[in-house]
């Protein structure tokens, strides 16, 4: 399982708490985004991430995730400069899905940092299967 | 005046085709599509002014003896992304013994996701939660996570299918529509009639409308295997172009109920079938019935070949071998009222039905 704690190196009982949880709040939050047509179902089934040389973690917890919405956005976590990830996703659209984009974006500062396709958006067809990876070197 | 609006209307009508067909090419945005509900649910009287089914275009040509009909259904707004009150509007385009008619309709469509339905949202949100894929585990080989992921894949698969049929369930979709059916010649020189007769020296080309016809539809398919429609229709129809011809009142009725009857692809193999995986296409002869109705008020002297009402019973067996390939045979029993004589008379004709474009 990825942890993907914001706060994660504050701890409540030490002095320097605080300190740490604005240290994490100025660092670079990453997280994975799609966006689609409002209305397509839609699952995301895999959304593996490897750091640096761990082993890949699922950042979905074990379990799916089924939106028509048009907006999922999942939080991996705060990263350092040189941190190498590799980001691997795989979603199913259950009916035609007319625009597509994910992305992993960054806050503080805020950056698209890579999206896929590189420009415009993918269509899918109904029950088309869509996995790709992302290779990010956080700068 | 009038033909010259007429004549622009017309003009702007044929240039919103040609932009709607050059979107054409991406037809992979088309919702969710089931074959049991098709554009003939009204396949004799009112077939030249139906809008019915649920796909994106549709086109259908019919043989018979006295009624040859070209038709194409297209749905525009499936072409565009945001969703829209408008998604499921449907412009019909038809010729049907010499008669054009053009005609637009406002529609609705619960199995589109992309109108300002819910349920499409509802039925996937009912569906219950799927494990994700996990990551490759120690000791699990490369070769083992593939073999995992493809199984993964094939139950997803099922899992869509199921969701579909679920859709499939108390589908519904109604059009409330107006088209216009014109003459042959809509313009031009008034040219006098030559006779001994009593129309000698009227205008045989004084009109250029023959009807104008408003319609409801309302089709109900109980799941992917059996559906109804029923609707009416009210037009005001003149006999000829001639001058001095007047509109008369016409009420129609019109129903229908189809089954599917025998599967071409067992049942068990249909999961294999790329157009059941991907629309929910099943390969099969439907049979179904038809009931038309057609009754004329006003003066009797301009009613269509003094028809006063119209009755038909159309039995019809549906080949669905393909989308792109689907035909109908049906033997329509006709009824009708002169103005003092019945008549019932019966001939069969073939209905060819191309679905252009009607991918999920």
């Amino acid at each position: 399982m990825l942890n993907t704690s914001l706060f994660k190196k504050a701890n409540i009982e030490k002095e320097n708490f605080e300190e740490k949880v604005l240290e994490a709040l100025n660092g670079q939050q990453l997280f994975f985004a799609l966006k689609w047509t409002k209305g397509g179902p839609l699952v995301l089934f895999q959304l593996f991430v490897k750091i640096n040389d761990e082993d890949e973690k699922d950042a979905l917890n074990g379990t799916a995730i089924k939106d028509t919405d048009g907006d999922i956005s999942i939080f991996l976590g705060v990263f350092k400069k040189g941190d190498k990830l590799k980001i691997t996703f795989g979603l199913n659209a259950f009916l035609a899905i007319p625009q597509i984009v994910s992305m992993i974006v960054q806050a503080n500062p805020s950056l698209i940092l890579e999206r896929k396709p590189d420009a415009g958006f993918k269509n899918l067809s109904g029950g088309e299967t869509w996995q790709d990876t992302f290779s990010i070197t956080i700068q | 005046m009038k033909k010259y609006i007429l004549f622009y209307a017309i003009s702007l009508y044929f240039l919103s085709i040609r932009i709607a067909f050059s979107q054409t090419a991406d037809t992979n945005r088309v919702n969710f599509f089931s074959s049991v509900i098709s554009t003939n649910i009204k396949p004799q009287l009112f077939n030249d002014i139906s809008f019915g089914g649920f796909d994106l275009l549709a086109a259908n040509l019919q043989f018979s003896k006295d009624n040859s009909l070209q038709k194409v259904v297209f749905s525009p707004f499936k072409l565009f992304n945001d969703p829209s009150i408008f998604k499921d509007s449907r412009i019909n385009f038809s010729q049907k013994n010499g008669i054009s008619t053009f005609g637009i309709a406002y529609g609705f469509d619960n199995t589109n996701p992309y109108n300002k339905g819910k349920r499409v949202a509802n039925v996937f949100m009912r569906l219950p939660p799927f494990p994700a894929l996990t990551p490759r585990g120690a000791g699990e080989s490369e070769d083992d996570f593939k073999k995992r992921q493809k199984k993964y894949l094939d139950d997803l698969a099922l899992a869509r299918i199921g969701f579909m049929q679920e859709l499939a369930k108390n589908m519904i979709s109604f059009t409330i529509g107006y088209n216009i059916s014109l003459f042959e010649l809509i313009g031009g020189t008034p040219v006098p009639i030559v006779s001994t007769g009593a129309d000698n020296g009227l205008i045989s080309n004084q009109f250029s409308t023959k009807s104008h016809n408003y319609s409801l539809d309302v089709n109900y398919g109980v799941n992917e295997n059996f559906a109804i429609n029923v609707g009416g229709v009210y037009k005001r129809q003149r006999l000829s172009a001639v001058e001095g011809q007047e509109l008369a009142d016409y009420y129609g009725f019109n129903t229908s109920i189809t089954g599917r009857v025998i599967w071409l692809t067992p049942k068990d193999k249909l999961i294999n079938n790329a157009d059941y995986r991907s629309s929910l296409f099943i390969p099969s002869i439907l049979i179904g019935l038809s009931l038309e109705t057609l009754n004329a008020t006003g003066n009797p002297k301009f009613y269509e070949d003094s028809i006063s009402y119209q009755q038909i019973i159309t039995p019809f067996i549906d080949f669905k071998i393909s989308p792109k390939s689907q035909f109908r045979l049906s033997v329509p029993i006709k009824k009708y009222t002169k103005v003092d004589t019945d008549f019932v008379s019966t001939g069969p004709f073939l209905q060819y039905t191309i679905e252009l474009a009607n991918r999920n």
